[in-house]
């Protein structure tokens, strides 16, 4: 169409055109790109204030840690490449030579490589009290709970010794400190991010971290990261150059998202199974068409709890974890993508033993169990809330609880109000979740059972002086000992009945037959630096 | 006229202030210590005394309002619980993207109510757009919006707002929840505009200017329309902060961020100094809405301003 003639078209035609102009060009050329569909805005991205699940495949792939856990849940150094003990109280751990972090003005010439300092100084971070993550650090490293409450300027336990080495001194020998840092939970930023000027935009259009990819932009509905083509890690370089995080709320948006094949990659919530997948897991047409579902094990476990204090009576506890039918809830609620379990240890991490078929669910026992109880048919509290189907577990361990004989009443809250009636001890029974942030299962057992860890994370009020010396043992067993150990502790526990033990929770994780290589460690970290995509 | 202006001016803000006070009983002193809300329950005494001496919290009751006012009217409601982000600087962004919503939303209510002038101009009769109007005002707006949402989601092309408004799909995106956002006060205003157009074209004086052979056009909009438009403007005046308010509802329901989505964030997380922007910013709104009508009237109808200055 010539100048000549569009200057000559009616005014409403001019507009049209421009409109089409104006379209064409905002088409961006894609290249090898990748969409993650969210369904909440995420946090802040500065590492010590994330908290949301939904955060961390975003803040994951920004920041790294100090070690990761490989496929098979075994730790590896990440940017620490080495690390030495004699004692296992005081750690020695070399830092990665020639790491960079990201390109960023807050840099005097643009980047630089980390040192001892970044990872002392990031270290000393996380202990403060607003980091989420500082459960992992205070009460192991030394003079970080004093720095913690304010009593101390600096975390007397972290000391720089070389510029490439940092030392850790721990409160007391721990053999597995090392898992605690498996997490990306505990990463390394620059000292700079934290200058005055760059408070208010740190976490928000500022994030540097050594990852695979670099924040280029985010708003509440989408944020955007780029390959790092400095990437340090030559035999994990990014093969996808962009990845585009959605959030997307509304279902229905989700699956004209999905009908529009506009996703690569989704994580499939639970009210959506019924929609897109079949009762054997597997994707309805036309989904199953351009996308495929893989089952992804996390060590995400799912329980009803106890509050020991509470719900004195063994004997009652017994009977209802006898008489829960597990199968049925994961069967009812998540189509199949979970596993039963009925203890603490989640099935992948090391020291998992699975359970009989008895254990799992026998309602004779149950009932066995129950007339030996003190139970007179009064009616007992169940806290649920409004995430991870808890309302949904309620009602199906209601009517399952019916069937031999015991009432329960569900009371709904908000999770934070639910939280906070649980740790204030004023419930009966509570739907909770763990997400493990540890890769063994001594921090696990040692975390959920001390008596020193009454009310958080010790839920239940367990309280058992045996228990609290064989969990104290553990610090300096050897590993092999240890797990065996931690085993006979576990069956121990499991027998006082703090808690029913659910399931562990599978990701149904949805992604476009375009994409490959999709890999979450039982940490929830997607290794999207190994996704691969297929553009023709 | 200024004395009236001066008078509407104070009252208004006295209303704001006792807002203002309202919030500051109900988020500092009726409720549980900002800083226990901060550190969280595993805090321990000493933490939380520390926390409420930097925040200002040890000191009594009246100087921490009166330190609050000064803040308020300076914008500055401190860092949210949550991530320590500033307030009223979030809120601001926020209220950014609910304007997006609105302002069309406000044109596409002004075309209607053109439209249906044009309407009455060619064919004296409003039964066009009574049975639009009838079912508009019979649904409410989350059921328009689901609706909308789910039919938008088959068949328009533009599905997802990044929220950078870089791109034209942005503000593309808008245009179906704009359109939710302005069904129901169109349709309320355009009730209200026919009513007063039949009452105003019927009366003595616009029969005798027809009579006098004055062209129906300038006699709608010279005369009649200027009748017209005040109980008009009162009803916008009411309808103007409940669309800030409809917007909240539609936000939800279309994913957008703007500030209703993020006030229901805020409640969910006890982002407490959020909650209360949110709430002092939307009583601004609807003070501010009032004053600019209440002084509109008086240039228009000058009878309404009282004495003549």
């Amino acid at each position: 169409m010539t100048f000549k003639r569009i200057y000559a078209c009616s005014k409403f035609k001019k507009f049209f055109i421009f409109l089409l102009v104006l379209l064409f060009f905002n088409i961006e050329a894609n290249g090898k790109e990748a969409v993650f569909i969210i369904d909440t805005p995420p946090d802040r991205l500065n590492p010590i204030m994330i908290r949301s699940p939904q955060t961390f495949p975003i803040s994951m792939q920004i920041y790294e840690g100090l070690f990761g856990l490989d496929v098979n849940g075994r730790v590896i150094p990440r940017l620490i490449e080495k690390w030495e003990t004699e004692d296992f109280q005081t750690w020695r751990l070399h830092v990665r030579k020639g790491v960079r972090f990201h390109a960023s003005a807050i840099f005097q010439d643009a980047t630089r490589k980390i040192t001892a300092e970044d990872v002392a100084y990031s270290l000393e971070q996380f202990c403060l009290p607003e980091s989420y993550s500082s459960f992992l650090l205070l009460d192991s490293v030394k003079g970080a709970a004093e720095f913690n409450r304010g009593k101390a300027k600096t975390v007397k336990g972290i000391r720089v010794i070389d510029p490439m080495v940092v030392e850790i001194e721990l409160i007391k020998p721990e053999r597995f400190f090392i898992n605690r840092l498996s997490t990306n939970l505990i990463c390394v930023f620059p000292k700079e991010m934290d200058q005055a000027r760059y408070k208010n935009e740190s976490g928000f259009n500022l994030a540097i971290g050594t990852g695979p990819y670099w924040l280029v932009s985010r708003s509440d509905t989408e944020i955007i990261l780029e390959k790092n083509r400095r990437y340090w890690d030559q035999q994990n370089q990014p093969d996808i150059d962009r990845w585009v995080f959605r959030v997307v709320k509304n279902e229905q948006m989700r699956i004209a998202n999905l009908a529009r094949q506009q996703v690569d990659l989704m994580v499939l919530p639970g009210s959506l199974f019924p929609v897109i997948l079949k009762s054997d897991g597997s994707l309805q047409n036309p989904y199953s068409r351009f996308y495929q579902v893989k089952s992804v094990p996390t060590f995400n476990s799912h329980m009803i709890g106890f509050n020991l204090n509470r719900v004195r009576d063994v004997n009652l506890r017994r009977a209802m974890s006898l008489a829960t039918n597990r199968a049925e809830i994961v069967e009812a609620l998540l189509f199949g993508h979970a596993d039963v379990t009925v203890g603490t240890v989640p099935p992948g991490m090391n020291g998992y033993q699975p359970p009989s078929e008895t254990e799992i669910y026998n309602t004779e026992l149950a009932k066995k169990y129950l007339e030996e109880s003190k139970y007179q048919g009064e009616v007992l509290e169940l806290i649920v809330h409004d995430i991870a189907n808890s309302e949904l577990i309620g009602q199906i361990f209601q009517s399952q609880m019916a069937k031999i004989g015991v009432k329960i009443k569900l009371e709904k809250l908000d999770f934070g109000g639910a939280v906070n009636r649980i740790i204030k001890g004023d419930t009966q029974l509570f739907s909770i979740f763990f997400e493990y942030v540890f890769s063994s299962p001594e921090p696990v057992l040692i975390n959920l059972y001390s008596t020193s860890k009454i009310p958080v994370p010790n839920f239940f009020h367990y309280s058992n002086p045996v228990i609290d010396r064989k969990l104290e043992a553990l610090y300096q067993m050897p590993e092999q000992e240890a797990l065996m150990a931690s085993q006979k502790i576990e069956a121990h526990v499991i027998k006082e009945a703090p808690a029913i033990f659910l399931y562990r929770q599978n990701y149904a994780l949805i992604h476009s037959k375009k994409i490959d290589n999709v890999h979450v460690t039982g940490n929830n970290h997607y290794l999207l630096e190994k996704v691969t995509k297929n553009i023709d | 006229m200024v004395i009236n202006v001066a008078k509407s001016t104070a009252y208004y803000f006295s209303i704001w202030a006792g807002v203002i006070t309202i919030t500051f009983i109900l988020f500092h002193v009726a409720n549980e210590s900002p800083a226990r809300t901060i550190l969280g329950p595993s805090a321990d005494q000493q933490q939380i005394l520390q926390l409420e001496k930097k925040l200002g919290l040890d000191q009594p009751k009246l100087v921490q309002m009166v330190n609050y006012f000064g803040r308020v009217l300076h914008m500055d409601f401190g860092h949210s619980y949550v991530d320590q982000r500033q307030v009223s600087k979030e809120v601001m962004r926020c209220l950014k993207i609910t304007s997006l919503l609105v302002i069309p939303a406000l044109f596409i209510i002004l075309g209607y109510l053109f439209f249906v002038i044009w309407i009455h101009l060619v064919s004296k009769s409003g039964s066009l757009t009574d049975w639009f109007e009838v079912s508009a005002r019979s649904f409410p707006i989350f059921f328009t919006g689901v609706i909308m949402a789910m039919l938008c989601a088959h068949f328009y092309p533009v599905i997802h707002f990044s929220g950078n408004l870089n791109s034209i799909n942005d503000w593309l995106f808008m245009l179906p929840p704009a359109l939710v956002l302005s069904v129901y006060p169109a349709a309320v205003l355009s009730e209200v505009l026919k009513k007063e157009l039949s009452k105003t074209t019927g009366s003595l004086y616009i029969t005798a200017a027809r009579g006098f052979g004055f062209p129906e056009r300038s006699l709608l909009f010279k005369h009649a329309l200027r009748n017209t438009v005040i109980p008009v403007l009162t009803a916008l005046s009411n309808i103007l902060p409940v669309l800030f308010t409809g917007a909240f509802i539609v936000e939800i329901i279309f994913s957008i961020p703007g500030i209703g989505s993020l006030l229901i964030r805020s409640i969910m997380a006890r982002d407490f100094p959020m909650i209360e922007c949110i709430v002092i910013l939307n009583s601004f709104i609807f003070v501010i809405t009032n004053l600019i009508f209440d002084t509109a009237y008086q240039f228009i109808d000058p009878r309404m301003g009282g004495k003549n200055d």
